[in-house]
């Protein structure tokens, strides 16, 4: 006879956290795929106007429709991912290069400097990552740079702020303190000791990043601070879609806000796995509370 | 603490306005103007003095109240902030009243019943409400709810054209409008929050929910909950009294760092509903390259912030004795 | 001041004429109407300082609470009614003089003229208006150079004199004009600093009762106003920044007039029996732009080659879905003295291959265009014309600033190439080419500069013979016309939308709604 308040079989809780992290995998795995391979699988160009097929409705030809200059939107959206994949990706490795040595340095070395640094991180995590994200985008004005730099420096506390609290808890440890004592030198320290204890969470919070970037930048290029033209870009498109919704031309906005919320979901469905298998304990994160 | 972090926020505000690559001199006195003039703008605003001076001149300013104008409306800024405040309130109190509606049983049930179906819909609901872009849900709603069903009104600020506003009580316009008894207004007023404050909540509502989720599950594992329940205390009364209450600490706090989800939602939500509040503001002088009032909405954003997590942590200190940060 | 401000008046030849047909002016209101004329305007007021304002809603605000000395009149066109700005109705003034070589004009004021505070209105406050104005920074002493006004003042309490420095053509519809509204100097005289940015204190058919800049603007009638009561009691302005609410707005009559509406909302529009369409060609136009210092675009040969890229029809007819109208000179169509000669472009990709081959770029090249992303047409108009030119080669990049970065980069004259729009605050060949392209003018953001043009517009400014002056502009145009200093995109037409039950509109060549015009 089973109790009713046992609790379900461990092992399939364990399948259901792998499930979810494979499914994330896949998302993420398609939209790169697409990103690679986005000129083979459409056979149409991205940027070119066709203005007889203006504002067309989803069909054979048109998959997803077109836009308001006649370019197909399925393959705007696969260019797009391209867009939204980079900056994912570049905006997450510069604030990894950035923060992580910060941390490291503050919790390593726990000087003045270091703790001014932190002091610095501090400021920047008391502005609300987009507003902030938006104050640098519009100051430095629209375009890549502008929205790289303002999505890397949004995120570069979040991971001085790992590091630090990684080196902290680490370099004390008796397997520190005898390699320290037995002579090892602080670069060795650092990249046989402390990086690879701190790797764990710093996998699962880059990849949380990397769904925060595509946000952002969708939101920054929603605001009109994105790339320039004619490249597609996912928030873009939905801004420009957004002229077009009362007069009933649903489609331009619909899916490349999708395309955005596949890409985002499956990037947290993997942060979440990856935490999950890291670490049970772990349970908050900044991209969570302050994602948008 | 708080001091030097808040001085901090000033200085980034101060130089993030002077990256901006636009003459603030030309903007004031108009593209016909003459050389002379410009620069007789620039002697006026400052622009020649070292940029310490002008951090200073700045922050004095600051001190007084005084933020500077906006090119967009020609008022002081921060007359424009506090005339468009109320509404970012009504906004932001409505999606946190509709989602603490939605995650309060969700989390508490998903708690109840771990790992069951509940459980999983729950945590894709809260998955997906973080992964959407909040301006694309905005726009889906107005497709769905007004476009398709005409079941709202446009998407157009807090109040049918045709209505008066109602002389301002607490500024807050549906409690105004309540308080008056202009049923009228306050319906209007009612039908045009419904979706924004919808929009602007799903965040909310998935932090909270796993925020609650995570903190009863870690009570109900405690030794007090189990004594209690051999005691003979009913579930009913455990789950609420006992395990609600100790949830809450944590809960709390995230509500210190929702704010400042919220306030960066309001402006993407804000202009897509044409909202009047301190977001659109502030979504346009961006797009007017005005960038004072961009300024002024991080600073005091960060100020706001900086403040509202202090007075959580003196609630939380309330709320458990256990926890103390002085 | 350049985008939106500079719109049209009339270099009047027949000013004294105009008296004939000022009569047209105020309409006889018999019937109050109960419920208030809403209109849904783009955006919220940026000024509302007589001096400073230069925004569609801003310049409205002050035209209907304000009177000038005189002011435009109406004309018959066809069967349609509408306001010209090369005449003139008495205003405050209820006639004018002038001495024979027109350098000194008498204007003599209404007697019965009140602010909305009950003060009466004397030539005290018209003095104290126009020599605060001609002091101070802004539209009224920028123009007043323009209108070549040297001195100004009070022969008694109900007589004016405005000495010129020189006879000017373009006085008179400088002075009809809103900068020139007349203020209580009485309480101007103490107010301060900010205060006129939000508040309104005139002598004309209504004043602002309320004003709330994030959502909306009330007039009421001035209980004072000396002409006929306006039919609407109380007019409400609601800024609405999205055209497509605007659209819907006026669609199921929560407001009864909008304009500024995007082409599409009005090609929706069209199809309802519910709204009326109004539109007109106005003289906005829109360019693009070439830094002619610096190759390519010193090359003559290079612009006409792009001239004969421009998808013309596709701007107009899908992008502006008819809401433009094709240019065929650098002069808007409309304004005195234009003429198409010398422009002989099309959409011919063939023809603009060979102009480039011989211009030495047959391979194409490569430049930077600065776009001012503020207006969704331009970013349309931005993307074709980077198609059409891809075809030739020419790879245009596209560099998308902010308005304000925009602004000071045209100010600077350091873009390669932009797009731009131009609406001559004075309906004048003369002040349009002089500022768009006579050499070294701060507003040449394109460096253009021949000395024939150059020496031809200054001798056109003095030529005191009207046929001879027509002639010059003319021959200006002509060579401006080949040398293709812009590639000139269309001019914009100007549509207001009213719902049933409302008539009266009035079109008027500044684009400016008259409240007390609608019934």
């Amino acid at each position: 006879m089973v109790r009713l308040t046992l609790p379900p079989p461990r092992r399939q809780k364990f399948w259901s956290r792998y499930r979810m992290l494979a499914v994330g995998l896949g998302i993420v795995g398609f939209w790169v795929l697409v990103a690679l391979f986005a000129p083979l699988l459409s056979p149409y160009a991205p940027n070119v106007p066709d203005m007889s097929a203006r504002l067309a409705m989803p069909s054979l030809q048109h998959l997803l429709g077109t836009d308001e200059y006649g370019r197909d939107l399925l393959t705007r959206i696969f260019f797009g991912a391209r867009l939204s994949v980079f900056i994912a990706v570049a905006s997450t490795l510069a604030a990894i290069a950035v923060g992580v040595p910060i941390g490291i340095y503050a919790g390593y070395r726990a000087g003045l400097a270091g703790e001014a640094l932190m002091r610095v991180m501090d400021v920047f995590l008391a502005f609300p990552s987009l507003v902030l994200a938006l104050a640098i985008g519009a100051a430095i004005g629209p375009g890549l740079t502008g929205e790289l730099l303002a999505i890397t420096l949004v995120s570069v506390p979040t991971f001085a702020r790992q590091a630090y609290a990684g080196t902290v808890a680490t370099k004390h440890l008796p397997f520190v303190e005898s390699a320290r004592a037995t002579g090892a030198g602080v670069g060795r320290l650092i990249g046989r000791h402390l990086l690879p204890n701190m790797f764990g969470p710093l996998l699962v919070i880059s990849t949380l990043n990397l769904g925060f970037a595509v946000l952002t930048g969708a939101s920054l290029s929603f605001i009109g601070l994105g790339v320039p033209l004619p490249t597609a870009e996912w928030g873009s498109m939905v801004s420009d879609g957004s002229q077009y919704l009362v007069s009933g031309q649903w489609w331009m906005s619909l899916f490349p806000g999708l395309a955005i919320m596949t890409i985002v979901f499956a990037f947290n469905l993997v942060g979440d796995g990856l935490r999950d298998l890291a670490d049970p304990r772990m349970r908050r994160s900044r991209s969570l509370s302050d994602a948008v | 603490m708080m001091v030097p972090v808040i001085l901090g926020v000033f200085v980034v505000a101060f130089l993030l306005a002077r990256v901006i690559p636009a003459n603030p001199a030309l903007m004031v006195v108009g593209l016909q103007s003459t050389a002379a003039e410009v620069h007789a703008e620039e002697l006026a605003l400052g622009l020649n003095l070292p940029l310490w001076l002008q951090m200073w001149h700045f922050l004095l300013a600051a001190l007084h109240g005084n933020f500077g104008l906006s090119i967009v409306t020609g008022q002081p800024v921060l007359t424009d902030l506090a005339q468009r405040f109320p509404a970012t309130v009504e906004l932001t109190v409505a999606s946190v009243v509709i989602a603490v509606a939605v995650a309060l049983p969700l989390g508490i049930l998903s708690a109840l019943y771990k790992d069951s179906w509940i459980d999983w819909l729950a945590h894709v609901i809260s998955l997906t409400g973080v992964s959407m872009p909040l301006f694309w849900l905005g726009l889906l709603l107005i497709m769905v709810f007004y476009s398709a069903l005409h079941l709202v009104p446009a998407p157009l600020g807090d109040l049918g054209v045709l209505y008066a506003q109602p002389p301002p009580i607490t500024h807050i316009l549906v409690l105004d409008a309540l308080l008056e008894g202009r049923w009228a207004v306050f319906w209007s007023s009612l039908r045009h929050l419904i979706l924004p404050a919808l929009a602007l909540s799903t965040g909310t509502i998935s932090v909270l929910m796993r925020m609650l989720r995570a903190s009863m599950l870690d009570v109900l594992r405690h030794d007090y909950i189990r004594t209690a329940r051999a005691k003979g205390a009913s579930a009913w009364h455990v789950y609420m009294v006992h395990t609600l209450r100790n949830a809450l600490v944590p809960v709390v706090t995230i509500f210190g760092l929702q704010l400042g989800y919220l306030l960066g939602g309001a402006v993407l939500v804000e202009t897509v509903f044409n909202w009047p509040g301190v977001g659109s503001y502030v979504t346009s002088a961006i797009l007017a390259s005005d960038y004072a009032p961009v300024e002024v909405f991080a600073l005091l954003s960060a100020v706001l912030y900086s403040v509202i997590n202090l007075c959580v942590d003196v609630v939380n200190a309330a709320i458990d004795p256990r926890i103390t940060y002085f | 001041m350049l985008k939106k401000a500079l719109r049209g008046t009339v270099g009047s030849l027949a000013a004294v004429a105009a008296l004939l047909l000022g009569s047209v002016s105020a309409p006889a209101a018999t019937q109050a109407a109960s419920t208030p004329l809403v209109i849904a305007y783009p955006g919220s007021p940026r000024t509302l300082d007589t001096w400073l304002a230069y925004d569609l809603t801003s310049d409205a605000m002050i035209l209907n609470v304000y009177d000038q000395l005189i002011t435009y009149a109406q004309v018959k066109v066809g069967k349609q009614t509408q306001g010209t700005l090369n005449a003139y109705a008495p205003m405050l003034a209820t006639h004018w003089t002038s001495n024979a070589d027109h350098t000194v004009y008498t204007f003599y004021l209404r007697h019965n003229a009140k602010f909305s505070n009950g003060d009466p209105v004397t030539a005290a406050d018209v003095v104290w208006t126009y020599q605060k104005g001609m002091k101070a920074t802004g539209n009224l002493s920028f123009l007043a150079t323009e209108g070549a006004i040297k001195s100004v003042a009070a022969v008694n309490p109900y007589e004016v004199k405005i000495t010129l420095s020189h006879p000017d053509s373009m006085f008179l519809s400088i002075i009809a004009m809103y900068p020139f509204s007349i203020l209580d100097a009485k309480v101007a005289a103490k107010a301060s600093g900010t205060y006129w940015n939000s508040h309104e204190l005139g002598s004309g058919p209504y004043e602002l009762q309320s004003l709330d800049p994030a959502s909306q603007a009330v007039f009421v009638r001035n209980p004072h106003y000396w002409g006929p009561k306006p039919h609407y009691a109380k007019v409400i302005l609601k800024f609405i920044t999205d055209a497509s609410v605007r659209q819907q707005l006026v669609e199921s009559g929560g407001v009864q007039v909008a304009l500024a509406l995007s082409p599409l909302a009005l090609q929706t529009l069209a199809r309802s029996p519910l709204v009326t369409e109004h539109t007109n060609l106005s003289e906005d136009i829109v360019f693009f732009g070439m830094n002619e210092q610096d190759p390519p675009f010193n090359n003559e040969l290079v612009r006409q080659a792009l001239s004969y890229a421009v998808p013309y029809s596709t701007l107009i007819h899908q992008v502006e879905l008819n809401q433009a109208s094709a240019m065929d000179s650098s002069v808007p169509i409309g304004m005195p003295d234009h003429t198409g000669a010398g422009w002989n472009y099309s959409y011919n990709l063939t023809k603009a291959k060979a102009l480039l081959a011989q211009a030495g770029h047959a391979k194409g090249f490569t430049f930077t265009f600065t776009l001012d992303a503020s207006q969704p047409d331009w970013v349309q108009d931005a993307t074709l014309l980077q198609a059409s030119f891809a075809k030739l080669g020419v790879t245009m990049k596209i560099a998308q600033v902010s308005d304000s970065e925009y602004q000071t980069l045209l100010n600077a004259h350091k873009m390669q190439a932009y797009i731009e729009q131009w609406d001559s605050f004075v309906n004048d060949p003369g002040y349009h080419l002089g500022f768009l392209l006579a050499g070294g003018m701060a507003t040449n953001a394109a460096n253009y500069s021949n000395p024939t043009v150059n020496k031809l517009l200054t001798q056109a400014e003095f030529d005191p013979n009207t046929a001879q002056r027509t002639r010059l502009y003319q021959r200006i145009q002509t060579i401006i016309n080949q040398q293709a200093p812009f590639l000139d995109l269309y001019q914009y037409k100007w549509t207001v939308v009213t719902y049933q039950g409302v008539s009266g509109y009035v079109f008027y060549p500044d684009q400016l709604l008259r409240f007390w015009a609608f019934k």
